[in-house]
């Protein structure tokens, strides 16, 4: 089965990106194929430029290779959300595997939030996705991302073929955070204790700042464990850590997803009131 | 005190089963596991560090891409506390230029500093990944002999038990370059995140 690697060039590609005009975050979008779509952008009470990503097939199809950039200017600030989860449907045979691509560079002194809804891969589902993040002096991420067992209010756990994913996170040629795993149930219960354990979903917030020093990392680290410690359950995990330099990293894992976008809202509020004294304003939905 | 690596903490939750019938099993499992994912990562990393010593090739994009793999605080900093220890003693035991130039790496850790220095001892690359996925392995056992009710003969027994996935793991580690292995452990990873939160603790890590 092909991987991203061995495609041809991407059948679809987004490109967004963030300019600073007069004080305000302008988006354009250069180029923009079908099944991608981002009508446009709105300023929040923070003058975020806020924008929602529409995959107008509903969902990720075998064959696809659907290539993603987002280009935040020096200074800009920007809000991207998706409008609804994101579906990797049943993999047909003689199709490539769906492929995903997102790469994400923030210039010096912007500041990006990255807000996508959970990834639900179905049975049978083949999915490969590449996630990069760049980051220049000073620049300030946030971005989660929360991925299903499957369909879980139909009883469909872990039933997909595989769920293959490379993330990296830099600031210049220094690797801040890497992840890079495959996921395939029949050869490897997730189940797992070495994996996921009990869990149907799991979720992981990175909260950057290259501008902060890793001292005052260590200390929201501490903070944060602690409402990780309060938010832990039997149906739900949350841990955090400080990254090598530049962030932390917030991991949870929960059978209910009420309790990981509860969670997620909760610990992003919490750093964005500690590193940049605002409150996290939840992307507003569109349909 | 020593590193459990998150063991404590996934005790603490009862991840691991801690009756005496069943944490045996359990506990075989999880390791088992843990082969075809974070043990084989640091396999990966143990038999690049070898082949770069052979080279006398550098080592820091090796240890600032494990530093940015593990995640978790606790257990990236036992990595390399255990890399610095590891290459001081190899050091002060066999006087050699390149390992004194290794013992003066802040950021080293342990996977790269063993697979390094048995190079230069003039170890072969199968044998010291074996060694080192072994040490990991039995280091593991004799914290869960501190953390569960599991006797001597029933750690050797899991200890005996595992030999073969290890020399698989050693296999599959010939197989994929450190730039691309794969290793998926969340639960783990979360424990050793949350082990520095815990009241009561007998290792480090």
């Amino acid at each position: 089965m092909k991987t991203c690697e061995a495609r041809t060039p991407a059948s679809s590609r987004l490109e967004l990106t963030f300019t600073l005009e007069r004080g305000v975050t302008r988006m354009r979008a250069p180029v923009q194929t079908p099944p991608w779509r981002a009508i446009r952008a709105f300023p929040n009470s923070q003058r975020q430029a806020v924008v929602h990503l529409h995959n107008v097939s509903g969902g990720i199809l075998s064959g696809d290779a659907l290539d993603l950039s987002i280009e935040a200017s020096p200074g800009t600030r920007v809000q991207v959300t998706s409008v609804g989860a994101t579906r990797i449907y049943r993999h047909r045979p003689g199709r490539s595997a769906a492929c995903l691509s997102t790469s994400i560079r923030v210039a010096e002194d912007a500041m990006l939030e990255y807000l996508p809804d959970v990834i639900i891969p179905f049975a049978g589902s083949c999915l490969s996705q590449a996630t990069s993040i760049a980051l220049g002096r000073n620049a300030g991420f946030v971005g989660w991302e929360t991925i299903a067992a499957g369909r879980v209010a139909s009883g469909e756990e872990f039933a997909f073929a595989f769920f293959r994913s490379e993330f990296s996170l830099c600031c210049d040629t220094r690797p801040l955070a890497l992840e890079r795993y495959s996921l395939e149930p029949a050869p490897r219960d997730p189940r797992s204790v070495a994996r996921w354990g009990r869990f149907r979903y799991t979720a992981v917030l990175y909260i950057c700042h290259t501008g902060v020093a890793q001292p005052r990392w260590l200390e929201l680290e501490s903070s944060l464990n602690q409402l990780a410690f309060t938010r832990t359950s039997d149906a739900a995990r949350w841990a955090v850590s400080t990254l090598v330099a530049g962030g932390l990293v917030i991991r949870g894992l929960a059978l209910e997803a009420h309790q990981i976008t509860t969670g997620l809202h909760g610990f992003w509020d919490h750093a964005k009131r500690e590193l940049w004294g605002e409150r996290a304003i939840p992307p507003r939905k569109i349909n | 005190m020593s590193h459990s690596f998150g063991l404590e903490a996934l005790v603490f939750d009862e991840d691991i089963e801690q009756g005496s019938h069943n944490c045996p099993a359990s506990l075989f499992w999880y390791i088992a596991d843990t082969l075809s994912e974070s043990l084989m990562a640091d396999a990966v990393f143990c038999r690049e560090a070898h082949a770069r010593a052979l080279q006398r090739a550098t080592l820091r994009d090796l240890n600032e891409q494990m530093s940015a793999l593990r995640m978790a605080r606790e257990s990236r900093d036992a990595s390399l506390m255990m890399g610095r220890r590891f290459a001081a003693l190899a050091a002060s035991l066999h006087p050699d230029p390149a390992l004194t130039a290794l013992s003066g790496i802040e950021e080293l850790h342990h996977s790269v500093a063993f697979g390094y220095t048995l190079a230069v001892l003039g170890m072969d690359p199968d044998s010291t990944v074996s060694a080192f996925i072994h040490q990991s392995v039995v280091n593991t056992i004799s914290a869960a002999q501190r953390l569960l009710p599991l006797g001597q003969f029933e750690a050797s027994r899991i200890a005996w038990n595992l030999k073969p996935a290890i020399l698989f793991t050693m296999e599959q580690s010939k197989e994929v370059s450190f730039r691309k292995v794969c290793s998926f452990g969340h639960l783990p990873e979360m424990a050793s995140m949350r082990h520095a939160c815990l009241h009561t603790r007998l290792f480090i890590s």
